[in-house]
């Protein structure tokens, strides 16, 4: 067996002999996870992102949400950090910037206010939502989403009018892309493809999902000249 | 017999490790997508008297056509469409601190010459994230949330700015998840679709990150792709050129600087500041850019699962 100097760490060879390893002379649960860094958001929608959302037998549109990075140089957030000017320019272009605010202690796992929350990584400060889960294992960061809380805080938003349902010109786009990838998809759905077979399943399966979703609200329509409005 | 010499013995005689002479580095993500030519630049701010540049657009060469008018009517006036989107830059910084006791002893050439030429490659990659955050800012996305990247979200996302009449060449910026599900996805495909691997001479002329192109499109993968939908997802995009600008600013000469270096190429200010009293050296990188999206329907996002 190969002499250690290091105080108190066994030796390398000793793992290979079944004993406990650490890195250096640091505990592994003291080293901080090897998390990237990324800059704090402001979440947003838009009324032409909305993402399928299946769950057992019945399927539901819910927004899919975009976010705004809030840090100096990045999307016209300026130099002190200001993201006035980012918010105007994305509210001008369609976008609702949802406040923290919206997110209250109900609606997160954690029971805090606001949807934003921090994490200290190697690199520095990891911004999350408030729904994000983070699991380190074997020394990798593995991050999901708590599905239960953030789509019944979407619904919540939807429910409470703050952000509007899914026009029915857009579901109709939607099943219209979804239909033409189930077309691609069965056409490639070989015997013993079964990658191709599963491609297939998931496409017929959005499709059965959207054509199952309706919600009848008014489009914007435009007037033809020569009308009252038009 | 006793006495022996063994090397578990003669501790004063040997050391427990001594250095390789070459300083090796730790696996990290070093993909740079710093000048791709799918991402506009806007040029160099010095002197020009803002933090914030403004790309006009114009609706011109065929933005409008001609429309038939009688023989003896007289033709009326067609408004110009403009734009201006605008790019701010701001400072981006990095910095060390290396005492003169650690510099003198160390042998494996860590002076702050090398922490120096570092702050390239954190600049480098602070570009990269920067612009790797402005995907999930597309009004139009494709792929679904917690479903594999496949094939088909490729031709999604190629047909929606197809149908926006945006030209080929374009750039995917993908998580390595989502690149290792497309080419899995691939393995389904049969006919004349060709993923191309990236070649030696295409990663020299690219960078390290490019890794091929399908359907005309190049892709650069990069850990830097942002999660979508609380963690579940990863938001990738597809742009071409023109949905994207980026401006910087070089600092030029700062009088009283302590020493300063500037790497080549770059417009990246090096400055090392001196604090004899506590005998250390601070190198500090400073390098001011800005990214943002200039024109919403050249690009669209690619979520899918992570």
């Amino acid at each position: 067996m190969a002499k250690n100097f290091n105080s108190g760490a066994p030796a390398a060879v000793g793992a290979l002999q079944g004993e406990a390893v650490r890195v250096g002379d640091r505990p592994l649960a003291e080293q901080l996870p090897n998390l990237e860094l990324t800059p704090p958001f402001l979440l947003m929608f838009h009324p032409n992102r909305w993402m399928v959302v299946v769950i057992g037998e019945s399927a539901e549109l819910l927004p899919e949400l975009g976010s705004l990075p809030v840090e100096p140089g990045i999307a016209h957030t300026d130099e002190q950090g200001d993201p006035s000017l980012a918010i105007a320019k994305k509210t001008r272009n369609n976008w609702i910037i949802l406040p923290e605010a919206w997110a209250t202690e109900e609606d997160t796992p954690d029971k805090a206010p606001g949807y934003v929350r921090r994490y200290r990584g190697r690199r520095g400060l990891y911004h999350a939502t408030a729904w994000t889960e983070i699991r380190v294992a074997a020394g990798r960061v593995i991050p999901s989403c708590n599905r239960e809380s953030y789509y019944a805080w979407l619904r919540k938003l939807m429910s409470d009018r703050r952000l509007p349902p899914p026009d029915p010109a857009i579901v109709e786009a939607l099943l219209d892309r979804s239909r033409s990838r189930a077309e691609r998809a069965l056409a490639r759905d070989t015997e013993g493809n079964a990658i191709a077979a599963r491609l297939a399943r998931e496409a017929a399966a959005k499709v059965e999902a959207l054509e199952g979703i309706s919600e009848k609200q008014g489009s914007l329509l435009l007037k033809p000249l020569g009308t009252e409005e038009g | 017999m006793a006495g022996e010499i063994f090397y578990s013995n003669a501790t004063d005689l040997q050391l427990s490790a001594v250095l390789h002479q070459e300083l090796g580095l730790l696996l990290a993500d070093r993909a740079s997508i710093w000048g791709h030519p799918a991402l506009f630049y806007c040029g160099d701010l010095n002197g020009r008297g803002s933090t914030t540049i403004k790309k006009p657009l114009v609706g011109l060469a065929g933005y409008d056509e001609m429309a038939a008018v009688a023989e003896n009517a007289s033709a009326s006036n067609t408004a110009l469409t403009d734009a201006g989107p605008t790019v701010t830059i701001a400072r981006q910084a990095l910095q060390r601190q290396q005492s003169d006791l650690q510099k003198f002893i160390n042998s494996v050439g860590l002076n702050p010459q090398l922490l120096a030429l570092d702050m390239v490659g954190a600049a480098a990659m602070r570009f990269t994230s920067m612009i790797a955050a402005l995907s999930s800012g597309f009004s139009q996305s494709v792929g679904s949330t917690g479903v594999d990247m496949s094939v088909d979200d490729w031709y999604d996302a190629d047909i929606t700015m197809m149908l926006n009449s945006v030209a080929l060449g374009r750039l995917a910026m993908l998580h390595p998840r989502q690149l290792a599900d497309l080419r899995t996805s691939l393995r389904a495909e049969a006919g004349a679709v060709q993923f191309m691997d990236a070649t030696a001479e295409l990663l020299q002329a690219k960078g390290p990150g490019y890794a091929g192109s399908f359907l005309g499109n190049d892709i650069f993968n990069s850990s830097k792709v942002p999660t979508a939908n609380g963690g579940d997802d990863r938001a990738g995009m597809l742009v071409a050129r023109g949905a994207i600008g980026w401006a910087d600013g070089s600092v030029g000469a700062i009088s009283g600087a302590g020493g300063v270096v500037m790497p080549a190429g770059t417009k990246i200010m090096v400055e090392f500041e001196r604090d004899a009293s506590g005998a250390l050296t601070k190198i500090v990188g400073n390098y001011y850019v800005g990214v943002a999206e200039f024109q919403d329907l050249m690009g669209v996002g690619i979520v899918t699962d992570a």
